[in-house]
């Protein structure tokens, strides 16, 4: 199934009718698109680069000075890449095409809802939720709550829990549930099972995850949407988190909304026609499905062998292989998720990423897919070993520093006048304010954007939006070096065969006491203050520089505990909480009346992140 | 593969009228790795193999 292509992909889909295809998605925009975000990265790089093999020349240039500039090249072109990503998205997208009616019967639809030892309480307010929006949109589809729950406890807990959805009268929208005990290939194989077992009754499923909502409407719309273009295999949202409390959590939430529309209208953009999935809140077309996404094993055993655990990157990647569109629209409103509350639990879950995309490494030479396809998972794998590139950049400017001999004032015999070695300064300061632009530009120029089309009511005005972006880049700033910490620690681990599996994340976590920071972040501590006394000893010029490094290493405990304390809904407003959408006011509603509710086990109950 | 784990447990409905409703679909198993090609010193052998 290798050349296996869709029956009515873009030249049939003409005679299908006209098909819907989004003028941003249109493949020469995608490819000028795409090479003028490759150029801006690759000027940059270069930039960078020369200015750091110039001060290296000034002084003499060694193997660490070649060491170094390989490592700027790499970091610098990676923060490129995604600052042009923001500027490509910053002009707006045309409206969102306005659906017409479906003249025929509405299309067999399931929303598929995968569990595992998840919080039963809240998948059953969660569908309950969508199963009332569904029926106010008047939309027949029918949910699927797949679990691979396997703690008899939870078990027993789920099916207490999720019984008021099986009371619910036999109308436009079934409830189905059914337990997996045989767990082959994780949350792809549960949906894959489905597919193989009930796929067809169903010409879509919109696959959700445990801690996701959508609104009726918006389902209706994606349906629309796939039935007014039939060559395309699968259709994304772009999610808005929702409910954080904490610091780091309403951080991360802010810039979801605020930051990400910019990011993924630019990823849309470069993308085009070959987008991404991100593994839920989506709608596919259940033939390309079956005919594109069976996962196999691959060979050889964990971490880089065995099941494909970042395996929504690479059913997106089968699926334009197969000959289908898979689009991304960021413009779809009333699509949520969850975030961690923490930052351990990102760490954690980051973990789990990490060694899902390091494990694409395996597949960069998969037979027949598209080149793009292949680029998408380079990205995925450069976005972990980028932070070994910064760490190791460091390192190499620590110990070129502390290896540097004393200036020769007096290089040839016969000399009148010292020779003063020539100051590196200026260029070391030109390099860390392009640096420092990469990573300030796009979010100063988002600002800028949503001042100019009025997107700054619903985060509290122009005023308190420039505050919260200040806080989160601050917030950012301050955490990255622990991140730096995590994820150069999970790139080791996973490169050394270490399999991390794919846990879920352990549920009543996200407000962490002083002794959950320090017995998490008292290595990242240790590290801060063995790498300030080795600066102090033997580079005492360096360590101005490496503050902002060191010192949040050193705090890292409190950092981690105080960022995951709840904060005031004022700071990083965003426009969910001012103007609650129906489905997540009626989900929190019914969390609200399940609260101290009886009969449901303390169990292994967890929910992921 | 899919089992009633709750039978321990006085549960008011049947769990394989909840399931959904059989239709099964083809779903191939996707190429993702190339065909490992035998090594040098394996095909040499075979060839010595062949001739004794």
């Amino acid at each position: 199934m290798l050349n296996a292509r869709p029956s009515c992909i873009w030249s049939a889909a003409s005679s299908c009718g006209t098909p819907d295809l989004q003028p941003h998605l249109r493949p020469l925009r995608t490819r000028l698109n795409r090479a003028g975000a490759l150029t801006f990265a690759a000027l940059c790089t270069v930039t960078a680069a020369a200015t750091l093999t110039q001060a290296g020349l000034n002084a003499g240039f060694d193997a660490w000075d070649a060491a170094a500039v390989f490592l700027i090249a790499i970091t610098t072109g990676w923060l490129a890449w995604g600052a042009a990503q923001a500027f490509v998205g910053l002009p707006s997208l045309a409206p969102l095409p306005r659906v017409g009616l479906i003249t025929h019967a509405f299309p067999p639809t399931a929303i598929l809802v995968p569990i595992c030892n998840e919080n039963p309480v809240e998948v059953c307010a969660r569908v309950q939720a969508m199963h009332m929006s569904l029926q106010k949109a008047g939309v027949p589809a029918d949910f699927a709550i797949l679990s691979d729950t396997s703690d008899p406890d939870a078990l027993i807990a789920e099916r207490i829990a999720l019984a008021p959805l099986f009371s619910l009268d036999d109308g436009p929208n079934r409830v189905y549930y059914r337990v997996r005990t045989d767990r082959y290939g994780r949350k792809a194989g549960n949906v894959e099972e489905f597919i193989r077992k009930s796929g067809g009754n169903y010409t879509y499923v919109v696959m959700l995850d445990a801690d996701s909502l959508m609104e009726g409407e918006t389902i209706r719309h994606m349906v629309h949407r796939m039935e007014g273009n039939p060559g395309i295999g699968l259709l994304q949202t772009l999610p808005k988190i929702v409910g954080a409390n904490s610091a780091f959590g309403r951080a991360m939430q802010f810039s979801a909304s605020f930051h990400s529309p910019v990011f993924a209208r630019g990823l849309a953009r470069m993308q085009g026609q070959a987008g991404p999935f991100w593994g839920h809140n989506a709608i596919a077309r259940v033939r390309a499905v079956s005919q594109c996404c069976g996962l196999p094993e691959l060979s050889g055993p964990p971490p880089f062998g065995g099941t494909i655990l970042s395996h929504d990157y690479v059913e997106a990647a089968l699926l334009v292989r197969g000959g289908w569109q898979v689009e991304m629209d960021p413009r779809i409103e009333g699509s949520f998720e969850e975030g961690p509350d923490n930052l351990l639990a990102f760490a954690r879950r980051d973990r789990r990423w990490c060694q899902g995309n390091l494990q694409h490494i395996r597949l960069l030479n998969a037979p027949g897919l598209r080149s793009w396809s292949r680029f998408v998972f380079v990205q995925g794998i450069l976005s972990y070993l980028v932070s070994l590139a910064w760490g190791a950049f460091l390192i190499v400017s620590m110990l070129s520093a502390a290896t540097a001999g004393t200036p020769n004032y007096f290089p040839n015999s016969y000399q009148l006048f010292p020779v003063f070695p020539d100051d590196r300064t200026f260029q070391i300061i030109a390099l860390a304010v392009g640096v420092g632009g990469l990573l300030l530009l796009p979010k100063l120029a988002i600002f800028a954007e949503s001042v100019a089309v009025r997107r700054t009511a619903g985060f509290g005005g122009a005023g308190r939006a420039f505050a919260s972006v200040l806080s989160e880049t601050l917030l950012t700033a301050l955490i990255a070096p622990l991140m730096l910490m995590y994820q150069s620690r999970a790139v080791a681990e996973v490169l050394s065969g270490r399999d991390g599996g794919w846990p879920a994340t352990a549920r009543g976590e996200g407000r962490l006491t002083m002794l959950d920071g320090w017995r998490s972040g008292q290595w990242i501590t240790l590290f801060g203050v063995a790498v300030t006394i080795f600066v102090m000893q033997a580079a005492p010029a360096l360590i101005v520089w490496l503050l902002p490094v060191t010192i949040p290493m050193i705090i890292a405990p409190l950092l981690i505990t105080v960022t995951s304390w709840r904060i005031f809904t004022s700071v990083f407003r965003v426009p969910q909480e001012t103007a609650l959408s129906p489905v997540v006011a009626d989900y929190r509603r019914r969390m609200a009346q399940d609260a101290g509710k009886e009969g449901i086990p303390n169990g292994a109950i967890t929910r992921s992140a | 593969m899919n089992h009633d784990q709750g039978d321990t447990v006085a549960f008011r409905f049947d769990m394989k009228a909840l399931e959904p409703r059989p239709a099964p679909l083809d779903m191939p198993r996707q190429v993702l790795e190339h065909a490992e090609r035998p090594s040098i010193m394996y095909m040499v052998s075979r060839l010595f193999l062949r001739n004794a």
